[in-house]
């Protein structure tokens, strides 16, 4: 009898390995969609409806969805749409203690066995019923922000095979070995500059790369319980895309990189030029840019995938135009820029902001390249203009030149741009200082040094020089940035859910060193939203003392 | 018997190797409740728990409070200012909540909730003021609190207020509202009868007619007090 027990356990040992290997998925990939390629099969307009709904809240191009939440509060349309807490990737998110729960295709067709409220998997009666009613396939409810709303078997139907398609495939870039970026430089810029960003990314990177944690090792060997977190690792690979010649051949030379190279997003990057090109691009592959040095972003976006310091010089034109006002109500304005530069972009920007607040439009003085501007001219330019504000679009070589201007019976006010005097706010020539005014959307000098510590230090214990401290701490900042979202995306590689998570990034918002008054929020695209207006009077005289008031246009 | 059990701690060594290896999120989700966790403010995320059921059963708990009003000028949805301590302890009842306008679960709800309340009040507001203030003032200013009031479509009268950044801080502090960060906040709702010290504090989400009943209850209690003076 022996020997037959002896026979019988290996069997059963057999069976329960088989049954292992069998049950054993594949590598770091989230599971299949339960239906993949099903909703190829799918009518196209059963989706466009599905899509409609999840993102507008509308059933037809005029017909909003119609729901109500707590039992007895209507709620309709765009109020109702889905995207509003499902987010973009479907995967959802948290605020407070109300999380709004992963709705793609693929993990609500299948049971979740632990965790956040357990459940079977739905199916397609079962998750009408919750969304109907709002109860869960667990016969639980739904938590209570989760609308119930009233959809036809049709617009079910749809929102059904739409919900599937969302974070359905694992986003380009990345291999089961390593996560792929670029970071995009224009030829123009100062050799310096760019390699003040690249010294950092690359730091960065080398870095993430050293493994100093085993991370690889412990994503092959880890325990079970670790397992998930671990396998999410992947050596970071930083490609460098540049970029040449006149901004109309870049979307033809960025598609050439990303066709040789597919990368996960863009990190960083710098350029000198309107980034709008490379916003395009970002958009239409739907390739994430994280936090470029940029001062001449998209400005007033409301796209998905890119996200920036602030509108650089547009904020600083349009916290001029409030501060104006808020100082004097609708005054006449004199700019004065030089064409085809930042400036230019600026004077432009200043013009939209006061013609949309139905103000005054400015009068332009646009001073050619090879011309010397001088202070009788610009006394001149002021009278016939009618002006008694004067905004110089112009560096410090422009400003060099002017002299004390006559007071006269009019106080003038003249603004400036702190970016373009390269942020040395307190370098205002002597003559000027009485009057100007400038437009500072970055960290007061006197606050600079306690916000600039975290970043000073460790570029200086890598023996990197601080040259250019702005585009050093914001690309710093920006690896931060894509570091943590990485972390917190595991081994969801969807770009949509890690844009969706930067939007939740809000404790990390604080660490950015330029910016005073940072913040991240769901759909929010500009890190920073206004701007100081300094007296350069007090930051001439002391830079330990800033007269400033922060506006937000 | 020795080979035997070789065999069998082979085996059992293997499958226990083989089930190490089982990747978790076999059954595994994204965490939606981890974005707190790239909080520095070191804030907790693990604020989702499982009371669903016992939430839906009693969404709210009421508790009565004073609180001291700052005395700081705000800007409504106009841009008007607007000084708080005149708004909140006037003569006129008062309802008051905290929301942001970017906020992706509670505050849609608790703002058309507050429409949802007046609607179902009716003749009874009796002159309630409506109050929401944002905690993200540096987004919302006053032509963005505008559009989100447009749509909500806020009621005539209800007032939508930012301001700076610390005066914002100062009157979450006074009504303990601050939670450190915007998107860690709870929904809760004040209500304030006219001329009286106290607040009824509604924290969770309510329904309309729940905070509307809240709302006549607090009035008739506190009806023969004001009328005894």
């Amino acid at each position: 009898m022996p020997r037959a027990a002896s026979r019988r356990r290996p069997r059963a040992w057999a069976l329960a390995l088989a049954l292992i290997l069998v049950a054993r998925p594949g590598p770091a990939e989230p599971p299949p969609a339960r239906s993949a390629g099903e909703h190829d099969a799918v009518d196209g307009s059963l989706l466009e409806l599905g899509e409609r709904i999840y993102h507008e809240g509308l059933t037809t191009p005029a017909t909003p969805v119609t729901a109500s939440v707590l039992g007895d509060v209507p709620v309709e349309g765009g109020q109702a749409a889905c995207v509003n807490c499902h987010r973009r990737s479907g995967l959802g998110i948290s605020e407070g203690e109300t999380g709004a729960l992963p709705t793609t295709g693929r993990l609500l067709f299948q049971a979740r066995k632990s965790g956040h409220r357990p459940r079977p998997a739905y199916t397609e009666e079962t998750l009408a019923r919750a969304i109907r009613t709002g109860i869960d396939s667990a016969d639980r409810p739904l938590e209570a922000p989760m609308p119930a709303y009233r959809f036809s078997d049709r617009e079910m139907a749809g929102l059904s095979a739409y919900l599937e398609t969302l974070s359905a495939t694992v986003s380009p870039g990345v291999t089961d070995t390593s996560i792929h970026f670029a970071t995009v430089l224009t030829e123009e810029v100062d050799a310096d500059r760019r390699q003040a960003m690249l010294d950092v990314l690359e730091t960065f990177f080398n870095e993430k790369n050293a493994q100093s944690r085993a991370e690889g090792r412990r994503a092959q060997r880890g325990p079970f319980y670790r397992d998930f977190s671990n396998k999410s690792f992947r050596e970071w690979r930083l490609h460098r895309w540049l970029l040449s010649g006149a901004p109309e051949t870049w979307p033809q030379q960025l598609d050439d990189h990303y066709r040789r190279r597919p990368v996960f997003a863009l990190v960083s990057g710098i350029s000198t030029r309107q980034w709008q090109p490379v916003h395009a691009f970002c958009e239409s592959r739907g390739v994430p840019c994280i936090l470029p040095n940029t001062d001449l972003p998209v400005t007033g976006s409301e796209d998905f995938y890119t996200t920036y310091f602030s509108e650089g010089l547009t904020l600083e034109a349009k916290s001029i135009a409030e501060h104006v006002w808020r100082r004097g109500g609708d005054q006449q304005i004199l700019q004065v820029f030089r064409p085809q530069t930042a400036g230019s972009v600026a004077a432009r920007a200043l013009r939209s902001a006061l013609v949309e607040r139905g103000r005054r439009a400015p009068v332009d003085w646009s001073i050619s390249a090879d011309h010397e501007i001088t202070t009788s001219e610009l006394v001149e330019r002021r009278g016939s203009a009618g002006a008694n504000v004067i905004v110089a679009w112009l560096g410090p070589a422009d400003l060099a030149r002017l002299e004390h201007l006559p007071r006269g019976d009019n106080p003038v006010a003249l603004y400036l741009s702190s970016t373009l005097l390269d942020g040395e706010i307190a370098e205002v020539p002597a003559a000027i200082q009485p009057i100007g005014m400038v437009a500072h959307p970055y960290t007061l000098p006197e606050h600079l040094e306690n916000r600039f510590g975290r970043v000073d230090a460790w570029l200086k214990s890598r023996k990197i020089e601080p040259r250019h401290p702005r585009i050093q701490a914001q690309t710093f900042f920006a690896c931060m940035v894509t570091g943590r979202s990485l972390m917190h995306i595991r081994t969801f590689f969807y770009r949509d859910y890690f844009m969706d998570s930067i939007d939740h990034a809000e404790g990390l918002a604080r660490i950015s060193a330029f910016y005073p008054r940072p913040s991240f929020g769901p759909g929010q695209r500009y890190l920073a939203k206004g701007s100081y207006l300094v007296e350069s009077r007090g930051a001439g005289q002391s830079a330990l003392v800033s007269k400033a008031s922060w506006v937000v246009p | 018997m020795m080979r035997r059990l070789f065999f069998a701690s082979l085996v059992l060594g293997l499958a226990t190797f083989l089930v190490s290896g089982v990747p978790a999120h076999a059954e595994e989700e994204p965490c939606p409740h981890g974005h707190a966790a790239d909080d520095d403010a070191g804030v907790d995320d693990a604020g989702v728990d499982d009371a669903g059921v016992e939430q839906n059963a009693r969404r709210y708990t009421r508790s009565v409070n004073t609180y001291h009003t700052p005395d700081i000028t705000l800007l409504d949805q106009e841009g008007r200012e607007v000084g708080l301590a005149p708004l909140l302890d006037g003569s006129s009842p008062v309802a008051l909540n905290f929301i942001f306008t970017s906020c992706a679960t509670v505050c849609p709800v608790m703002t058309a909730t507050f429409s949802q309340m007046h609607r179902a009040l009716g003749e009874d507001a009796g002159g309630l003021r409506t109050v929401s203030i944002t905690i993200d003032p540096e987004h919302d200013t006053p032509r963005v609190l505008q559009s989100y009031a447009q749509r909500f479509n806020a009621k005539q009268g209800w007032q939508f207020l930012t301001g700076d950044a610390d005066e914002i801080l100062k009157v979450q502090r006074a009504f303990d509202a601050y939670t450190g960060n915007k998107t860690n906040h709870r929904p809760f709702t004040l209500l304030r009868n006219g001329d009286s010290a106290s607040w009824v504090r509604i924290d969770g989400l309510a329904s309309g007619t729940e905070l509307a009943t809240e709302y006549r209850q607090l009035r008739q209690d506190e009806r023969p007090r004001a009328e005894g003076r």
